[in-house]
């Protein structure tokens, strides 16, 4: 008989079977790998989100404070109320009863909001905790509130360019922009925590469900240099001068040259940090001015000349130049800015006069390369490393040699540019006996870890204790003997420059803008150097000795009570 | 005696059972005053920056007859033309 090779075909049917039955399992073993074991956090992950909801409790934001200890910018819970617009029954009673707690409430616009829709709508912001009570008191069904935190100003627009504000970043979380807030955002925001609770198909929260609470930590405490007292004196009296002179703005910077630290730091117009707007155009005014802003300060600029020639020994307060004529630089006249002469002249008498020959003779003996040595070491061209965001570092010649015009314009503060804190570096390291402190705002930061100190730090020694004494000397008599002489204090030696310079404009300079810069300090009472700039003041003159002295003498006035400082004259 | 035991041993069950039920309502109450005072305490705290402020000292010191100090700066005849 013969066999046959082939499965009889019910057999053949079982072999099929199974083959397939084994290859169907194999199928949902490798998918069942896949999903359990290949994909398993991925799918742990989707099982969580729908089985767990999760609610995020905000962080509070850190206080700032002033030097005194008084919080000039903290945070205040606010709730934002939320209506379950299918649930409402009565919509005009219930607009009725939230106008009788929220004030400003529209309860047409309300009406309208919820008309036709279904799920949360959010109603209001930025209630207060009384109003959160009043509408808990109405016992309503329909609605939800949620708690976050609101930035609050107690001294409005006072420091707002220095604090700078908090928006919100493009999705929607809280973000510090400008000044201490953006600057110190990762320390002011702490970090939010989450609340995690097992939730029903429907979404609701499980009674007996497990709840798992990752507590938020509170951002950072940061404590300022500024004296509240004398920012409030530098800003009510820079507003009364910008209009009094009919300015365009203007910056007051008050520092104290032994270490470094910002009493005051004031621009003018200002807004306030708790009201600022998203608007593009508006955003000039959040520029912190006295540190952002460079231009060519003028002759300010001349005790920097005269601090590095005095420095090198290549003059003393007696060295006599003699001005008797218009000179040319490279082919280019220069001349003094009222065009008048006067003969054999001292290194105290240029600074008296304000001499452009002078200051320009005196640059020509310290030469290009020395003099961008000293503008290097006197923290032109490069940023001071202030703590705030915003700084500039001004423009310098980078190489050398100079042209010769290039050379006399720099010793009178053209052709170059810097920042009003740059500018008052020089006389913050002349009344430092020398020493140039980095200047800070930021004194000490204090979180859940512990407190940490911001200590002074040496930012550069561009002189000599000898040539600061005699720089003291010096602009004591430039004051007392030069274009502020009709505005000194009647009781106080001051040492100070003043500084008029045009604005630069298109092949050339405006003849009718100015710049008007005053720096100086009390010669006996070294505890502050102070600068005022205005920008553009027209009234009654563009010049410094007319606008920025009185304005920076009024200031130091005040100063004087507030420090009761003795008369030393 | 055993059906006592086991009575006595259910009612005092169901009596601490209530006093800590009591209590924890009693908790969570009191946690929410405590919420409630330091979110009244916050405002209170708000209210009191705002009125310690400099501007409004200023205000109230206006109001009590207090002026500015004079200005201790002179000016002369023949104002410099710079």
């Amino acid at each position: 008989m013969e066999t046959s090779q082939y499965l009889p075909a019910k057999e053949q049917k079982f072999a099929l079977l199974r083959y397939s039955v084994l290859a169907v399992s194999l199928i949902i073993a490798a998918r069942l790998f896949q999903i359990q074991v290949l994909n398993s956090s991925r799918y742990k992950a989707q099982a969580k989100e729908q089985q767990w909801a999760r609610y995020t409790i905000p962080a509070k934001r850190g206080n700032i404070y002033t030097s005194d200890g008084y919080p000039i910018a903290s945070s205040i819970a606010v709730y934002t109320l939320y209506i379950d617009a299918s649930a409402v029954k009565n919509p005009p009673k219930l607009g009725r009863d939230l106008s009788e707690v929220i004030p400003d409430f529209d309860v047409k616009n309300f009406e309208s909001s919820i008309s036709g829709k279904t799920g949360w709508v959010k109603t209001a912001e930025n209630l207060t905790w009384t109003q959160h009570q009043e509408i808990e008191k109405l016992g309503l069904e329909e609605i939800k509130m949620s708690e976050s935190y609101s930035r609050f100003y107690p001294e409005n627009d006072l420091l707002s360019h220095v604090l700078g504000f908090v928006g919100k970043d493009a999705d929607g979380n809280s973000i510090g922009y400008y000044g201490i807030e953006q600057a110190y955002d990762g320390y002011l925001k702490g970090q939010d925590g989450y609340l995690f609770q097992e939730k029903s198909a429907l979404g609701d929260p499980i009674l007996w469900g497990g709840v798992q609470e990752i507590p938020p930590v509170d951002g950072s405490d940061i404590y300022l240099t500024i004296d509240r007292n004398v920012q409030f004196i530098a800003e009510t009296a820079l507003k009364e001068g910008v209009e009094k002179y009919s300015a365009r703005s203007g910056s007051v910077i008050v520092i104290n040259p032994k270490t470094g630290e910002v009493i005051a730091m004031a621009n003018y117009p200002t807004y306030s940090p708790a009201v600022y707007t998203d608007s593009q155009e508006n955003e000039e005014v959040y520029r912190n001015n006295a540190i952002s802003t460079i231009y060519e300060p003028g002759s300010v600029m001349k005790a920097l000349t005269m601090s590095s020639a005095i420095d090198l020994g290549i003059v003393t307060p007696e060295t006599v130049y003699l001005d008797d004529e218009p000179k040319y630089f490279s082919g280019h006249k220069v001349d003094n800015w009222d065009e008048k002469h006067h003969g054999e002249e001292t290194m105290v008498e240029i600074l008296q006069h304000s001499n452009n020959l002078g200051a320009a003779w005196v640059g020509g003996r310290v030469g290009s390369e020395q003099l961008l040595n000293y503008l290097h070491k006197f923290g032109f061209g490069a940023r001071l490393g202030i703590d705030i965001e915003g700084e500039e570092g001004g423009l310098i010649y980078t190489s050398y040699p100079l042209k010769d015009i290039e050379l006399a314009n720099a010793s009178f503060g053209q052709g170059i540019s810097a920042t009003p804190l740059q500018i008052m570096s020089v006389f913050s390291a002349i009344a430092n006996n020398g020493y140039l402190m980095k200047p800070y705002v930021v004194s000490k930061i204090t979180s859940s870890d512990g407190d940490t100190e911001v200590e002074p730090e040496i930012f550069s020694r561009p002189i000599s204790e000898k040539t600061a004494e005699t720089m003291v000397d010096m602009l004591t008599q430039a004051a007392a003997g030069g274009e502020a002489k009709y505005f000194v204090l009647k009781n106080f030696n001051t040492a100070g420059k003043t500084g008029t310079a045009q604005v630069p404009s298109e092949g050339g300079y405006d003849e009718d803008k100015t710049n008007a810069t005053f720096a100086g300090f009390l010669s006996s009472y070294k505890n502050f150097v102070m600068l005022v700039r205005l920008e553009e003041p027209s009234s009654p003159s563009g010049f410094a000795a007319e606008t920025s002295v009185p304005l920076w003498m009024g200031i130091a006035s005040k100063l004087t009570n507030y420090y009761s400082f003795v008369p030393d004259k | 005696m055993l059906a006592v035991l086991i009575l006595f041993s259910v009612a005092a069950k169901i009596l601490y059972s209530d006093k800590t039920a009591i209590a924890g309502t009693k908790y969570f109450d009191l946690n929410t005053e405590i919420a409630s005072i330091e979110r009244e305490n916050e405002l209170l705290r708000a209210d009191y920056l705002s009125s310690a402020s400099l501007m409004k000292i200023l205000e109230k010191a206006r109001e009590l007859g207090y002026t500015d100090s004079s200005v201790e700066y002179y000016k002369a005849p023949g104002l410099a033309s710079r």
